[in-house]
């Protein structure tokens, strides 16, 4: 039996991320009842706001959200890619969950991001150096995460590739020449070089021609029944959402408006957002 | 194992003005380990939103659904946290849904057994599991690995039993599993949820073929005018 673990993986609390220096206002003067996370007193951008939240182990958390809800702003502030306003972020594998990761020196952040966590973008650029071969990629990531012997690198670095099915000829060819499909499949195979017990997936099939979506679905689906890894998907596409997620979480001008059985989203959608977004589905 | 007091379901229609549609007011009922309860009424009156309310797909709008879990705990369905919905689901409560929602570019057999592995059942063992009950309800191996879009409306509808009974699991509801079937596959499933149930399955399923619910159901629950009374059949 699979053993589901009733302590959070990852547990979330109070996160805010504000762009600009703020105001009292920021926070009674923006939201989801006014449409806007700018504030119209000092003009600052409350991107986030005292977001809550628990994964569990093995559980795929969806967000969902329309552009500039905030959605991409959660997960950087989560791989440390941004510096979080205030809140506090615990992962079950860092210390036994006893510390707020978004207070640690800068050192033990990279650390997680190159021992715990893996990510994979929309944007390749983002995630992949385009100029070094794929193989190379990896490698950056394993090396990263303190393997050091070539052989070791190497043999990984191809079961790595062939679990994400790419062609092994490709090992040794730069992401840039690779299709979008492909140069995708590459993010995912270097995410998950260090077997993160938490990956995060922002928009990753946005911008794919349905087919090659479709593909990068059905294998992040497989990657995840197989390693039973907790993950965070990221997307604005409620097919991508049914699809992959158990739960979900809708956010709206950076505010957390409902969080849910993702079933339950989709047929019994609680707060008018949510309504609208569901009823906007095609 | 299950008790559902004072049960209500009410849709508040955000972008419809705010319109409220209420399908379910003041149910109460309850249901003994291994028996199988029997829901009717005529169309709209909310059987499928009473099981959906009991698998939290539907959130409750009031009441309480108390469930007896295998490990001897009191949780409350309708207001227990989505994690522990989740575990339940994974381990204990099934639910074959009125119509198969087709899962893209899976097989037939994978959707099947797949409902296996959170029971740590062997890969082998899952696929034998599912061709077993593929060979009892009729479904040609042809098939077996092929993407259920293509499959008619019977194959499917035969395809979602296989998957809601595959795991066996301590409750199981069933929202009218056995329309659409042609004669001998409606026996054949009418005969596999009997089984189920000797070997301990409480079920609760919605019918509307009055003659198919007294071969399975132990108790009739009728949902009538939005009242309900129990009677034995």
């Amino acid at each position: 039996m699979i053993a589901h673990k009733r302590e959070p993986v990852l547990s979330v609390r109070g996160l805010s991320k504000m762009y600009g220096k703020g105001c009292p206002s920021c926070q009674t003067l923006t939201g989801p009842e006014f449409n806007n996370n700018v504030c119209p007193v000092c003009s600052s951008i409350l991107a986030l706001h005292d977001i809550s939240f628990d994964l569990y182990e093995g559980e795929i958390l969806g967000i969902v959200g329309e552009s500039g809800s905030g959605k991409s702003s959660l997960v950087q502030c989560l791989y440390f890619d941004q510096d979080a306003t205030s809140g506090e972020v615990y992962l079950a594998h860092y210390n036994e969950g006893k510390d707020n990761v978004l207070n640690i020196p800068a050192s033990k952040k990279r650390y997680l991001r190159n021992h715990l966590m893996g990510m994979v973008y929309q944007n390749p650029v983002l995630g992949l150096k385009l100029n070094i071969s794929s193989g190379g990629n990896i490698a950056e990531k394993l090396l990263a995460a303190d393997l050091y012997i070539y052989e070791e690198i190497r043999e990984r670095g191809k079961k790595l590739l062939e679990k994400t099915e790419i062609p092994m000829y490709y090992m040794d060819e730069i992401p840039k020449k690779l299709s979008g499909g492909m140069q995708q499949r590459v993010q995912i195979a270097k995410a998950l070089a260090n077997n993160p017990p938490l990956l995060l997936l922002d928009e990753v099939t946005t911008g794919l021609d349905v087919s090659v979506q479709a593909r990068v679905l059905d294998l992040i689906k497989a990657l995840q029944q197989e390693l039973q890894i907790s993950m965070i998907v990221v997307s604005h596409d409620l097919g991508v959402i049914r699809l992959l997620t158990n739960r979900t979480l809708v956010l709206k001008n950076g505010r957390l408006v409902e969080v849910g059985l993702t079933d339950q989203i989709m047929e019994d959608p609680q707060h008018a957002y949510s309504q609208l977004l569901v009823h906007s589905m095609l | 194992m299950l008790k559902v007091e004072n049960l209500s379901k009410e849709f508040t229609m955000h972008i419809r003005g705010g319109k409220k549609i209420v399908t379910l007011s003041d149910i109460s009922f309850q249901v003994r380990k291994g028996e199988f309860l029997g829901i009717t009424g005529p169309s709209g009156i909310g059987k499928s939103s009473l099981l959906k309310c009991i698998y939290r797909t539907y959130l409750p709008s009031g009441g309480n659904i108390w469930y007896l879990s295998g490990e001897g705990e009191m949780v409350n369905l309708a207001t227990v946290d989505d994690h522990k919905i989740l575990e339940l689901r994974r381990s204990e409560i099934g639910y074959v849904a009125q119509f198969l929602h087709v899962i893209p570019r899976v097989s037939a057999l994978e959707v099947v057994s797949s409902a296996l592995i959170t029971q740590g059942v062997e890969p082998k063992a899952r696929e034998e599991r599912a061709k077993e009950l593929f060979r009892r309800l009729g479904i040609p191996a042809s098939l077996w690995e092929m993407y259920p879009s293509s499959f008619s409306g019977g194959e499917k509808q035969r395809l979602n039993i296989i998957r809601g009974l595959i795991s066996k699991p301590r409750l199981l509801l069933l929202d009218e599993p056995t329309a659409s079937l042609d004669p001998v596959s409606k026996r054949e499933v009418i005969s596999l949820i009997q089984e189920l149930k000797k070997e301990g399955t409480t079920m609760i399923g919605v019918f509307h073929d009055y003659e198919t619910l007294m071969k399975l159901a132990d108790t009739q629950l009728d949902i009538n005018l939005k009242k309900c009374k129990e009677v034995c059949v």
